[in-house]
């Protein structure tokens, strides 16, 4: 019983993730990891038993909608970033967009 | 002469024009995380135009951010498709589960069940003429829950038709609002925040019913397609798909008088109907040419709720004839209990029946002649159709009952499909509005930046979530009951 308390919690918990990932942004994505990397500690430390199933069965179905919310908001961006990058610097001969090269080099500005 | 030469140059101008933008962006992009780096921009002006005196005009601003603006455009749109196919394909695999109850409880199966004890009580009693009589009614009754199913399927199917109908004219009047929007913007609206807000609108709501793209031409009008290749509009043109039903030609059917499928054809008359798998009419053709077919049939197959109707009767009317209901002499063989239509194999279990004018008690017969010799082998053989043994008692290598049930999943696992698909599909909706909103005002180098940060962070809850879905599987698969 206690396990499916604890399994209940962290099914809220991914639930909180599918909610932030309906306005994905690099800072809501930090927050999921975060939700994340807490929820999979938590779950670690089970041991859930026959009864407990059908809480297993719920986060299983949450997690499933959380990869599929995450699956799509990273479509989204990588056809965008595709796109992008071969308007900014072609194509490579394979078909795939050039590599836009980021050197970081420092800036000194005033 | 002079004015190609004219329009040449201002292609080339803004051709470099173009180019100087994009390697500012480009360089805006690589130097999207360099600490203290202070982007550039490039504005761009707008030519004067006037053929007259060799001024050609041309304008390029902003094309990348266009392009951005219609992308996010159509991954709503994209999402609304899906949004709108699952929608459908709930409602419509809802009412057919209905027809499909496996409980045992009403239905084909109860009618099997109640059939197959008559026949064991028949085996017990084989010369009692109330277990006789009982055989005969809960044979009628099964004809009927066949019947039932098959009526309850067709309704469903004429219901799809008309569906299909309605969602084909929902698409032309969408596509007709999108024409005079095109026509205003010829007329010169081209900057008309109204219509171009009205047309957004239009086309979200048109992309619930169909697989749509759309192309923004030079002159600001869209140019829509269904199913990427179907013209609807081009400029102020519409071109309007239409449905029918009909029976292919090639190859000839094999089942001539089975009901025909829904085509949706094109404006030239062309068939697309294999294209069409998006939105609510993709489900609609998919409930009705595919699921709904595999019960009932179509051209090239009898339909299984028929095949498990033909295969029964038979089977029982089979071993009912191979019996005799008197010794003799001369021997009185049985009679058949089922009969139906045999004018087509796609109508059977709409016919299905038991002509109790015809069936009497004293006339079935519960007499297997051998060798060797059994006095109650009819009912015997019958009664063991519930869990056969031979492989004539069986169809597709099932029983009656399980056959069935198969059928039922088909229905219930393709329902479940769709419902996840529903419970994926709200958020993801409401996902591509916010991305696009996002997008809104934000500079291509703002973006550029974000677009780095969000591949490292994709990978790691990507990571995360994997590993724990993994979990819970694994725990389930341990907690089998």
């Amino acid at each position: 019983m206690e396990d499916a308390r604890a399994i209940a919690a962290i099914s809220s918990e991914v639930e909180r993730v599918c909610t932030l990932l309906k306005a994905p942004s690099p800072e809501t994505l930090e927050r999921c990891e975060r939700i994340l990397e807490s929820a999979a500690a938590s779950y670690a430390g089970l041991r859930p038993q026959r009864a407990d199933r059908p809480a297993v069965e719920h986060l299983r179905s949450a997690l499933g909608l959380a990869g599929q919310l995450l699956e799509s908001a990273f479509q989204y961006h990588e056809q965008w970033r595709r796109r992008l990058w071969s308007s900014l610097a072609g194509y490579q001969p394979g078909g795939d967009p050039a590599v836009v090269v980021h050197p970081n080099r420092v800036s000194l500005r005033g | 002469m002079s004015n190609v030469l004219a329009s040449l140059i201002s292609s080339a101008g803004a051709l470099s024009a173009y180019d100087q933008v994009l390697e500012v962006t480009q360089n805006n992009v690589a130097n999207a995380s360099t600490p203290g780096f202070v982007k550039q921009r490039q504005a761009l002006l707008a030519m004067p135009f006037d053929p007259n005196m060799g001024m050609g005009g041309g304008v390029r601003t902003g094309e990348v951010e266009n392009a951005r603006s219609e992308y996010a455009d159509q991954a709503v749109r994209r999402q609304n498709t899906l949004l709108g196919q699952a929608q459908q394909d709930v409602n419509g695999l809802s009412s057919l589960q209905s027809l499909f109850d496996i409980s045992g409880n009403t239905g084909i199966p109860q009618g099997l069940n109640a059939l197959f004890q008559g026949f064991s009580a028949w085996a017990q009693s084989p010369n009692d003429t109330i277990a006789r009589q009982t055989v005969i009614e809960r044979a009628t009754d099964l004809a009927a829950n066949f019947r039932t199913t098959a009526t309850g399927l067709a309704n469903a199917a004429q219901d799809a038709e008309r569906q299909v109908s309605q969602t084909v004219d929902t698409v032309n009047n969408l596509v007709g609002e999108l024409r005079g929007f095109n026509e205003q913007i010829l007329r010169g609206a081209r900057h008309d925040a109204g219509v171009d807000a009205a047309m957004h609108s239009t086309l979200e709501d048109l992309c619930q019913y169909a697989d749509i793209t759309t192309i923004n031409q030079t002159d600001g009008t869209i140019t829509v397609l269904m199913n990427g290749q179907t013209p609807l509009l081009l400029g102020d043109q519409q071109y309007k798909i239409g449905s029918r039903l009909a029976s292919p030609d090639t190859p000839p059917p094999v089942y001539p008088n089975a009901r025909p499928s829904v085509h949706i054809t094109a404006s030239d008359g062309s068939d697309v109907t294999a294209a069409t798998t998006g939105g609510q009419l993709g489900s609609l053709l998919n409930l009705r040419n595919g699921i709904l077919a595999s019960y009932l049939g179509d051209a090239t197959q009898p339909g299984d709720l028929n095949r498990l109707a033909k295969q029964f009767a038979d089977r029982v009317n089979g071993v009912l004839t191979a019996g005799n209901a008197s010794d003799g002499p001369p021997a009185q063989p049985g009679v058949a209990l089922f009969s139906y239509g045999t004018t087509s194999d796609t109508n059977v279990a709409a016919t299905m029946s038991v002509d109790q004018s015809v069936v009497k008690p004293d006339l079935l017969g519960p007499i297997d002649p051998g060798p060797p010799y059994v006095s109650n082998g009819v009912p015997l053989a019958l009664s063991a159709m519930a869990n056969p043994q031979k492989a004539a008692d069986q169809i597709d290598g099932a029983s009656y009952n399980e056959f069935f049930g198969d059928l039922a999943a088909r229905t219930g696992s393709a329902l479940d499909q769709a419902n996840s698909r529903l419970q994926v599909a709200q958020p993801a909706v409401a996902q591509a509005r916010n991305l696009r909103q996002q997008m809104s005002g934000v500079s291509l180098d703002e973006e550029a930046s974000v677009l780095i940060q969000f591949q490292r962070a994709y990978e790691a809850s990507s990571r995360l979530i994997t590993v724990m879905y993994q979990l819970t599987e694994d725990t389930i698969n341990m907690l089998q009951p």
